[in-house]
Formats: C-alpha cells, sequence, structure tokens
C-alpha cells in the first residue's frame, strides 16, 4: 500500500437485503483492498435447535424477505432427505414453478430497483436523491426511457409474485410447501392464469429487461471485467427434473457445480465448510454445515470481515 | 466528491418544467400545480429484518407502488421517502445523513416507518446501521434517536411489531417490537402496530392513509396489541372459506386432503387478520386457500406460542 492510499468506508451498504458495511482502500483511483462486514446478526442456527422439525421451513425462509423461496425449497429437501422420501411429480414441479416465479420477481427487483440506480440518476425526487454526482454515461434520452422501465419494472414484479402466490399461497413466505412436496392440487384455472402471467412476464424479459441489460453493458463496457470477487463460485443447482432420492445426483434444469481458479468442477457436498476464520464467531473455522457450530461474539475484534461463508476445499466461495 | 442533496418543491417544478416529461410525470405535475399537495417525510428503517415487508408493500395495486413514490398515496397526500435502505440511491454517510437532516428539520412532524425488531442484547451490538468515527450505531440507538423526534411510529411487520422471528427462542440477538423498546426508553411517540409476515400492503396504505385524511385513531380503534380493529378485529377462523368442512365435520388429516385444516395445526382460531376476505398478492390467493393452515403470523406470540406450527393447539 502506497503513501497516496485512502481507505474509505461505506455503511450502511444500501440498495440490497440485509445490513452490509464495505471497506475499501483506494490507490490511484483503483480499489487495491476491500473488505466486507455483515451488520445484523440474527442466529437462525440457534432459533431451529430443538424445534419440531417440520417448522424448519416456516422458519428459515424468513431468512430473506426477496429470496424466500430457495431458502423453503433447500429446508423442504433437507428434511425429505432426513424422512427418506421424494415427492411426487405434482410436488416436485409445483416447487419448481414458485422458485421460477420468484428467480424472476428476484432479477427484476435486483436489476432495476437494486443495481441500476448506480447507471442512470432518475428523477429529482426522494428515494433518487441525495445520490453521489458520479459516473452516469447515460445519455438524456436513454435516462428518460430508464427511469419509465425503472417504474414499470414495480409493477411486472409484481406479477411474478402474483404467479408464485397462487401456487404458494402468498409472497413473499410461501405456506403451501412442506416436506414430501405442497399441500396445493393443481387446477385448470390456477394453470390457466399461471400461464398468462407468465407469457406477460416473458415479454417484458424479453422486450425491456434484456434489451436494457444489454444496452448498459455496452455503455459501461468495462465493468464486465472488475468486481469479480474471488473468482469462485459455489452453486447447487435448482429445478428438479428428476426425483432422486439422493439431491446431489438430481437432475437440475440450472445444474449444480462449483468452479475454482477457472475450472468447472464436481460438487462435493462432503467438502463443503462453513469459513468463519474472518466472522465474529467464537466456534471453529471450516467445519462441515452438518456439524457446523454457531457462537457469536459482536465485540470479537474482527480481522477483516462479516458473516459465516461458504468454502470447499478450503476455498472460499461464493 | 460532490453531491445531489435535497430539491424544494418549486425546484421541482422547475425542473419538471424545463426537462424533457416523461409521461408519468404529468399526472403529478398537474396535481402539484393545484399547490394543495400536503407532504409528509418518511423514514423507513430497517432493523433486524429480512426485508419482506418492503418486498410485500411494494406490491401495492390501487394506489401502484408508482402513486406512492412520484406522486400521492391519495390524492393531495404526498409521502416523501427521504430514507429506506432498500430503495433509496444514496449510500453510506450520504444516506444516514439524510435520516439524520430529516428527523431535525422535520422534528416532530416525520413518519417513522419500522422494519424489523431491534437486537437489544449487549447494548445493541447485534446490529448496526453506519457509523460514527468508525464505530458503528447501533439500530437501538437509531430508535432511539428517531423514534423520540417522530410524529407517529408505524410498526410494518411482525418483527417490528412484537419481535417475530428474530426474537424466537432462545433469542439470541435480545430482538424485541419497537413498543417494548420504548416503553423502556421512556419514548412516548404514538406507535401503531401493523404486523403480518409479511404486512399486507393494503393493511400499511390503508393505515397512512387513515391518519393523513383522519389524523390519529382514537384508542378504542385499535385493538389490546396495537392494531386497528378495521383489518385486525375478526379471526381467521371466524371467516374462514373451510367453516362448512368443520360444521360438516370433515377434517384434513393429511396435506393435500378436502377438509378443516384445524388437525394440521391451522392457527385460524386463534389469529385475527382479514386475510380470507382481503386475500393476498392481487387476491389471488391465500394460505388456506393453497391448502396450508393458517400459521398465525399477524399475532403477538408468534412464532413461539403458535410452535410446533402443524399440530393441533
Amino acid at each position: 500500500m502506497g503513501a497516496s492510499a485512502k481507505k474509505i468506508s461505506i455503511d450502511p451498504m444500501t440498495r440490497i437485503e440485509g445490513h452490509l458495511k464495505i471497506e475499501a482502500t483506494i490507490e490511484n483511483k483503483k480499489v487495491i483492498d476491500a473488505k466486507s462486514e455483515g451488520t445484523l446478526y440474527r442466529g437462525f442456527e440457534q432459533i431451529l435447535i430443538g424445534r419440531e422439525p417440520l417448522d424448519a421451513v416456516q422458519l428459515t425462509q424468513r431468512f430473506c424477505g426477496v429470496c424466500p423461496t430457495p431458502h423453503a425449497i433447500a429446508s423442504a429437501q433437507a428434511l425429505d432427505n432426513a424422512f427418506g422420501i421424494t415427492p411426487p411429480d405434482n410436488g416436485r414441479i409445483i416447487r419448481n414453478i414458485m422458485q421460477g416465479a420468484n428467480s424472476i420477481q428476484s432479477h427484476i427487483l435486483h436489476f432495476y430497483h437494486l443495481a441500476s440506480l448506480d447507471y442512470f440518476e432518475g428523477p429529482e425526487i426522494p428515494p433518487f436523491i441525495p445520490r453521489y454526482e458520479a459516473d452516469y454515461r447515460v445519455p438524456n434520452s436513454v435516462q428518460k426511457t430508464l427511469t419509465d422501465h425503472y417504474i414499470q419494472a414495480y409493477q411486472i414484479r409484481l406479477k411474478a409474485h402474483e404467479l408464485c402466490s397462487i401456487w404458494s399461497g402468498k409472497m413473499p413466505h410461501m405456506a403451501s410447501i412442506v416436506p414430501g412436496g405442497v399441500t396445493i392440487i393443481p387446477r385448470i384455472d390456477n394453470i390457466t392464469t399461471s400461464l398468462w402471467r407468465l407469457k406477460e412476464l416473458t415479454d417484458f424479459i424479453d422486450n425491456i429487461y434484456i434489451p436494457d441489460v444489454i444496452m448498459l453493458a455496452q455503455i459501461y463496457r468495462e465493468y464486465l471485467h472488475v468486481g469479480s470477487g474471488c473468482g469462485n463460485f459455489l452453486a447447487f443447482g435448482q429445478i428438479d427434473l428428476d426425483a432422486n432420492l439422493d439431491v446431489t445426483q438430481r437432475k437440475r434444469l440450472l445444474p449444480m457445480g462449483q468452479m475454482a481458479d477457472g475450472k468447472l468442477l464436481k460438487v462435493d457436498p462432503a467438502k463443503i465448510a462453513e469459513d468463519i476464520k474472518y466472522s465474529r464467531y467464537d466456534s471453529e473455522t471450516h467445519l462441515h454445515p452438518s456439524r457446523g457450530e454457531t457462537h457469536p461474539n459482536p465485540t470479537k475484534k474482527r480481522l477483516t470481515a462479516g458473516s459465516k461463508r461458504p468454502a470447499t476445499m478450503g476455498k472460499s466461495m461464493r | 466528491m460532490s453531491v445531489k442533496n435535497s430539491i424544494s418543491r418549486r425546484e421541482f417544478l422547475r425542473w419538471a418544467i424545463a426537462a424533457p416529461v416523461s409521461a408519468h410525470f404529468l399526472p403529478k405535475l398537474a396535481l402539484a400545480l393545484q399547490e394543495a399537495i400536503k407532504e409528509y417525510p418518511i423514514i423507513w428503517l430497517q432493523t433486524s429484518t429480512c426485508s419482506g415487508c418492503s418486498v410485500s408493500v411494494i406490491n401495492t395495486i390501487h394506489p401502484s407502488i408508482k402513486n406512492v413514490i412520484l406522486e400521492q398515496v391519495l390524492p393531495g397526500h404526498q409521502l416523501i421517502l427521504s430514507y429506506h435502505g432498500t430503495l433509496m440511491a444514496a449510500s453510506g454517510t450520504l444516506s444516514t445523513d439524510t435520516a439524520r437532516q430529516t428527523a431535525e428539520k422535520y422534528h416532530g412532524k416525520y413518519v417513522l416507518v419500522v422494519e424489523g425488531a431491534i437486537p437489544t442484547k449487549s447494548d445493541g451490538a447485534y446490529g448496526s446501521i453506519g457509523e460514527d468515527h468508525g464505530r458503528p450505531i447501533s439500530m437501538l440507538k437509531w430508535i432511539e434517536f428517531l423514534g423520540n423526534n417522530a410524529m407517529v411510529t408505524l410498526t410494518v411487520g411482525t418483527c417490528a411489531a412484537y419481535g417475530g422471528i428474530p426474537s424466537a427462542a432462545p433469542n439470541p440477538s435480545g430482538c424485541k417490537g419497537v413498543s417494548e423498546v420504548y416503553e423502556t426508553l421512556n419514548i412516548t411517540t404514538p406507535v401503531i402496530n401493523i404486523p403480518g409476515c409479511p404486512s399486507h400492503p393494503d393493511w400499511f396504505i390503508g393505515t397512512v392513509s387513515k391518519i393523513l385524511l383522519y389524523g390519529m385513531p382514537d384508542p378504542d380503534e385499535l385493538d389490546e396489541y396495537g392494531r386497528l380493529k378495521l383489518f385486525f378485529s375478526r379471526t381467521v377462523h371466524n371467516r374462514c372459506i373451510n367453516r362448512d368442512y368443520l360444521d360438516d365435520g370433515i377434517m384434513a388429516e393429511r396435506f393435500g386432503e378436502e377438509g378443516c385444516l384445524l388437525e394440521l395445526g391451522c392457527k385460524g382460531p386463534f389469529t385475527r387478520a382479514d386475510c380470507p376476505i382481503r386475500l393476498w398478492n392481487g387476491s389471488v390467493n391465500w394460505c388456506i386457500s393453497a391448502g396450508a393452515p393458517c400459521i398465525g403470523c399477524t399475532e403477538k406470540g408468534f412464532p413461539d406460542e403458535h410452535s410446533p406450527i402443524f399440530q393441533r393447539r
């Protein structure tokens, strides 16, 4: 770190779900180091201990109001697995519809309402102001279009919530998912109204959302090469295409996989660990989640960063 | 770094006339020109939360979220969303300064919305927003500062109202609802609870509109849990679509079976909310129509008093 290096702190980091702080070191207009810290602890791991297992699906999905579906489905699958059961086709497919619908909702919300205000300015009223007069490159004509699309995205994303809710009872936080499948029975009226909502969403995605992403990617071309983080990625995949008793062996529309040092690898669930080396816990680091411990210590002097983080084969993952 | 700070209505009008105005500003402009619009600054503080109540409230249909944010929540009344961690453009101290300045400038005149429980253990060390000279500012401190100076506090969601999910046993971070925290801190600002996990957009918009049009509700308009009776007076059970099953003694014993869901743990008899007639997400569905028991998410005892969720109480 040179003499001209400067440390900045961004706390809170807004337009995310959760509470986050970023500390960055900047030298010659370049970020040379960055640390992140989650600034809220709730303790779901502790809350779940000793409870009736069936309660888990309702509790864990409340970890996130933007993405309750994957939490609910993961929890239901863990219980399916523990009980040695697989959902019937209706249960599997309806879980997939709910997950798919919420992925659409979540992507639209993320792009327009969380991320896009980093790229264009919006109208001159709160919550669009105050803002930093930063690197906004979009021409005036596009500025107006993006503002219109930002508003339109609000109206369309709630259709994705409706699409999910037709099957889940309500959104956020789904009522209908239970170990073994779902509580709802498909009917022709539910199917018809879902197909029309999906068509409306597809029209928006194809004709507005994707063109906007491509347009901004062209304007901010070099952003494609910055901020890639550690470059290691871990994904469990989603949308089950079969009901293999071993969830890790299921064929998935978005398959399970991991990327480490630029190589695509198979996930070995036995090698997954909870990395808390830099976090405010008194527990041992890199334990397998099945043996994971949760002893928070908010006053512990932190080495660099935040919450529990996934790792596999000794590497930090995203 | 230069900062675009605030703008007055006069400046806004000048800007709106000079700038190429997109279609959705025109009705706002016409209404603004009538110069009859009352403005209400809102500080929306997210504490120990999942943001699900924000995500739910932006599902509002009439008024649309466009009406609420860019135009008026009801004709003639505009909310100015000064601070909202999930939606605002600003980050870091620029955002928290806005909250602080709004509270000072509109002392006693702004609406404080709290989404989330308040972590109180270890002097609030389990949750912070922003920092002061490098030291974290606890959510507890924010509640003390913003709560004291607000005209009214609206708790959106069961976490802010009564503690909710993060306060479930063993309550690892000492989470409490806003009223309980206010009591400890001797804060006398009135609190109206709008619970639910999440809260329904109509309940939030309805409560706000009631205050803007008719002022603070009379004490007899609220129930013993600080909720508007308008939305929370009758039980889910008494207006349930499955009442005929119960009357005929048809009880579901397994998920997916026809019948009343009491034996599967339905908390409808212990839950006051108008879900059976209001429905959710553009009225497409609600928990019981999806074959799932009510889990009692609008109640003070949620989730612990309703646990085990799927066993008859």
